[in-house]
C-alpha cells in the first residue's frame, strides 16, 4: 500500500497541533513520496500523458484538415473510431480494467457519432432525443461493461434527457410546474430503484456511489415539490409524494440497510420541510419573531442530527 | 479501517499517543458530506439572523460608525463563536466573520468616498489580521481567497501578471516540497490554509496566462501581452526544470540525466503551453508533500490547459498537432524506458 496517505494524515495532524513534533519524528514513517511512490506514479502518469498528448496532435490535425472533408469522411472517421473501440473492448481480456475502458470509450465516441449525424444532416431532433437515443443505442454496452464510470454516464444521459423533456429552457424550470417536478421525481425514482436492485445482479461492485447519487438527483425534486407543497395548493401532491417516499427511504437507509450519508440527507431534508411547515404555521405573526425562531429552530435541528449522525457513523464503525 | 482509524491505532501500539489521544484522532473532524450539510444549514441559520438584526439597523441609520459597530459586534460574536468545538457552530462563526468582514470594508468603502481601491486594500489587512485570530481554517480558506482576488483584480500589467504568477508557482512548490519542515511550526495550520489559496492562485493565473490574447479581448490588461506571454512561458520552464533538478537529487546520475534532457525536450516543445508547464511543476510538488487530492486537482487543470492550448491564437492548428504529437512521443518513450529499467531491476 502507498505510504502516501498516510504520511498525509500524519502531517495533517501536526499542522492542526493534534501530535507534536517529537511525537511525529517517533512514528519513523516517511514524510514524502517514497522511491515506490514516484515509479507507481511516473508509470501511470507517462502512459496517461503520451496517451492524452497524442489524441490531442491528432484532434488538432483533423480539425486543421476538418472545413476541406467531405461529410462522408467525417462520418467515417467517427464510425471507424467507435468501430476501433468496440474491437479494442472484443479483444481484451474479459472483465479488465482494458476492457472498461473501450467500452467507455466506445460508448462516448457514440454520443460524438450521434452529434456529427445530426450536425451534418440538421435533422431537427430536440436535444433529449439525441440523449435519450444516446441512452439507449449504449445500453448493451454498459451491461457488459459492469463499470461504474460507464454506468455513471448512463445515468447522467438518462437525466438529462429526462430534464430536456420535461421542457428545460425556463429559469426556474424544476419550480415551475407541479406535474414537472412530479415526473422527475418519478423518473428519478425509477433510476434509484434501478441502482438499488439491478446493479447487483448485474455484477457491479462498490456500488454505494451510484445509489446516492441517484437518491441526491431523486431528493432534490422531491424536497423541492414538498417545500412549494406547503405554501402552494397544486403541488400538495408532490408533498404528499415526499411524504410517503422520504418514510419508506428512511425506514431503507436508516433500518433495513443502513447507509449513514442517505439517511442524513434524507434528515437535512426533513429538517428544510419542518422549517417550511413552521413558516407557514407562523404566517401570522411578527416577521422579526419569525425569522429568529426559524433560525434557532434550523440550528437547534441541524446540531442534533450532526451528533445523531455522528453517533450512527461511530456505532456503524463498530459494527462493521 | 479507514486510515485515520488505522493509524491512529498504530501510534497507540507504538506507545506515541495514550488510548484517549488516539480515541481523539480516530475521532477527530466529520465527514465531508455532514460538513457539508451542516454548512448550508448553518450559512442558513446565520443569514436569518444576520438579516434579521442587521437589515432593520442599517436601513434605519446610514451612519458609518453604526456600520462600523455593528461589524466589529459580528466579528466579536464569530470570534467567541470560533472557540466553541461542535461543528455547526464553527460553521456559523465562518458565515457570522464573513458577514463582519463585508460590512467593515462596505463601512471603509463608504467613509473613503467610494474609493473601491482603499475598500480592497481594507479587505485584504482585514483579512491579514484575521489569520492571526482563533478563526477556523474553514474562514481562513474563504478569507484569503477573497483576499487574493482584490490583490490580483489591483494588477493592471500583464508582465507584472506573469511575474506574480510565477513567484506564487515558486512559493507553492517550495512550500509544499518543505511541508513536514513547517508542518510542526506554531503556525502550520496557518501556512496550510496559505499554502492551498497560493497554490490555487497559482493554477488559476498560469491557466490564465496560457490564453492571454484571449482574456484580454476588451483590453483590460496593458498592450504588452506577447512579451508577457513570453515571459509566463520561460518563467514557467525554468520554476519545472528547477522542481525536476531538485526532486531528482537522490537519483543516480544517468537517471537524473534522463530526466532533466526529458524535462528540458518538453520545456522547448511546450513552449507556448506555458500553463501546461507551470502545472506540471506544482503536480510533482503536490505528489512530492503526500497530497494526493491537490496532484489530482494539478492533474485536472493539466488536462485544462492541453484543451485551452487548443484555442491559442499565436500557432497555426497544424503546428499545434506537430508540437504535441512530438511531446507525445517523448513521454512515451520515456515511458518505455521507464519499463526497461524497471526490468532489469527486477
Amino acid at each position: 500500500m502507498s505510504s502516501l496517505p498516510k504520511a498525509d494524515q500524519l502531517l495533517y495532524w501536526t499542522e492542526q497541533q493534534q501530535i507534536n513534533a517529537k511525537q511525529l519524528a517517533q512514528t519513523q514513517l516517511p514524510l514524502h513520496a517514497s522511491v515506490d511512490d514516484w515509479l507507481a506514479l511516473a508509470n501511470k502518469l507517462l502512459l496517461f500523458a503520451a496517451s492524452v498528448l497524442l489524441f490531442a496532435a491528432v484532434v488538432c490535425l483533423f480539425a486543421y484538415n476538418w472545413p476541406l472533408m467531405h461529410h462522408l469522411s467525417k462520418l467515417a472517421l467517427a464510425g471507424s473510431a467507435v468501430l476501433i473501440t468496440g474491437l479494442w473492448s472484443m479483444l481484451s481480456p474479459p472483465d479488465s480494467a482494458v476492457q472498461r475502458a473501450a467500452l467507455f470509450s466506445c460508448s462516448l465516441l457514440t454520443g460524438a457519432l450521434l452529434a456529427l449525424i445530426g450536425q451534418i444532416y440538421q435533422t431537427g431532433a430536440d436535444i433529449w432525443q439525441l440523449f435519450a437515443a444516446w441512452a439507449l443505442l449504449v445500453t448493451p454496452l454498459v451491461v457488459l461493461s459492469k463499470s461504474r464510470a460507464s454506468y455513471l454516464l448512463w445515468f447522467v444521459l438518462i437525466e438529462l434527457s429526462l430534464w430536456r423533456y420535461l421542457d428545460t429552457s425556463s429559469l426556474f424550470w424544476l419550480a415551475s410546474s407541479a406535474k414537472q417536478l412530479l415526473l422527475l421525481t418519478l423518473g428519478n425514482l425509477v433510476l434509484l430503484g434501478f441502482a438499488e436492485f439491478a446493479l447487483p445482479r448485474l455484477g457491479v461492485t462498490k456500488r454505494a456511489a451510484l445509489r446516492r447519487l441517484c437518491a441526491l438527483a431523486l431528493l432534490i425534486p422531491l424536497t423541492l415539490g414538498a417545500l412549494i407543497g406547503v405554501w402552494e395548493k397544486p403541488y400538495q401532491i408532490n408533498l404528499l409524494c415526499y411524504l410517503l417516499l422520504a418514510t419508506a427511504l428512511t425506514a431503507r437507509y436508516w433500518r433495513l440497510k443502513p447507509d449513514i450519508p442517505l439517511f442524513g440527507l434524507l434528515l437535512f431534508s426533513a429538517i428544510a420541510f419542518s422549517t417550511a411547515l413552521l413558516a407557514k404555521g407562523l404566517d401570522a405573526a411578527d416577521g422579526f419573531f419569525i425569522v429568529n425562531l426559524l433560525a434557532l429552530y434550523v440550528i437547534g435541528c441541524s446540531a442534533g442530527a450532526a451528533m445523531w449522525l455522528k453517533r450512527l457513523l461511530q456505532e456503524h464503525q463498530h459494527v462493521g | 479501517m479507514s486510515v485515520k482509524s488505522e493509524l491512529a491505532a498504530q501510534l497507540q501500539q507504538r506507545g506515541i499517543v495514550d488510548a484517549s489521544e488516539a480515541q481523539q484522532l480516530a475521532d477527530s473532524g466529520s465527514p465531508w458530506w455532514l460538513q457539508l450539510l451542516l454548512g448550508l444549514a448553518a450559512w442558513l441559520a446565520s443569514i436569518l439572523i444576520i438579516s434579521s438584526f442587521l437589515a432593520p439597523l442599517l436601513a434605519l441609520s446610514a451612519n458609518h460608525s453604526v456600520q462600523l459597530i455593528a461589524a466589529f459586534m459580528l466579528l466579536s460574536a464569530s470570534l467567541w463563536l470560533a472557540t466553541k468545538t461542535h461543528d455547526f457552530v464553527q460553521q456559523m462563526s465562518v458565515a457570522i466573520a464573513l458577514a463582519g468582514q463585508g460590512l467593515l470594508v462596505y463601512a471603509l468603502y463608504e467613509l473613503s468616498g467610494h474609493n473601491d481601491e482603499i475598500a480592497r486594500y481594507a479587505c485584504v489587512l482585514i483579512t491579514l489580521v484575521l489569520l492571526f485570530s482563533p478563526l477556523n481554517q474553514m474562514h481562513q480558506r474563504v478569507s484569503l481567497a477573497i483576499a487574493a482576488l482584490c490583490l490580483l483584480s489591483l494588477v493592471q500589467s500583464a508582465l507584472l501578471l506573469a511575474v506574480l504568477s510565477a513567484l506564487l508557482c515558486a512559493l507553492s512548490v517550495w512550500l509544499w516540497c518543505n511541508r513536514p519542515r513547517w508542518a510542526v511550526s506554531r503556525h502550520g495550520g496557518r501556512i496550510k490554509s496559505l499554502l492551498e489559496i497560493t497554490t490555487l492562485s497559482a493554477l488559476g493565473l498560469s491557466l490564465l496566462g496560457q490564453c492571454l490574447l484571449l482574456f484580454d479581448s476588451s483590453d483590460w490588461l496593458d498592450n504588452k501581452l506577447l512579451l508577457a506571454q513570453a515571459l509566463y512561458s520561460a518563467l514557467s520552464s525554468v520554476i519545472l526544470l528547477s522542481t525536476v533538478f531538485w526532486l531528482s537529487r537522490l537519483a543516480t546520475v544517468p537517471s537524473r540525466l534522463v530526466l532533466i534532457s526529458l524535462t528540458t525536450l518538453l520545456c522547448i516543445l511546450l513552449y507556448p503551453a506555458s500553463g501546461l508547464l507551470a502545472t506540471t511543476a506544482l503536480l510533482l510538488a503536490c505528489f512530492y508533500g503526500c497530497s494526493r487530492r491537490w496532484a489530482a486537482l494539478c492533474l485536472l487543470s493539466m488536462l485544462f490547459a492541453l484543451s485551452q492550448f487548443y484555442y491559442s491564437l499565436q500557432l497555426s492548428l497544424l503546428h499545434k498537432s506537430g508540437l504535441l504529437a512530438l511531446s507525445g512521443l517523448a513521454v512515451l518513450a520515456a515511458w518505455l524506458l521507464l519499463k526497461r529499467y524497471q526490468r532489469r531491476l527486477v
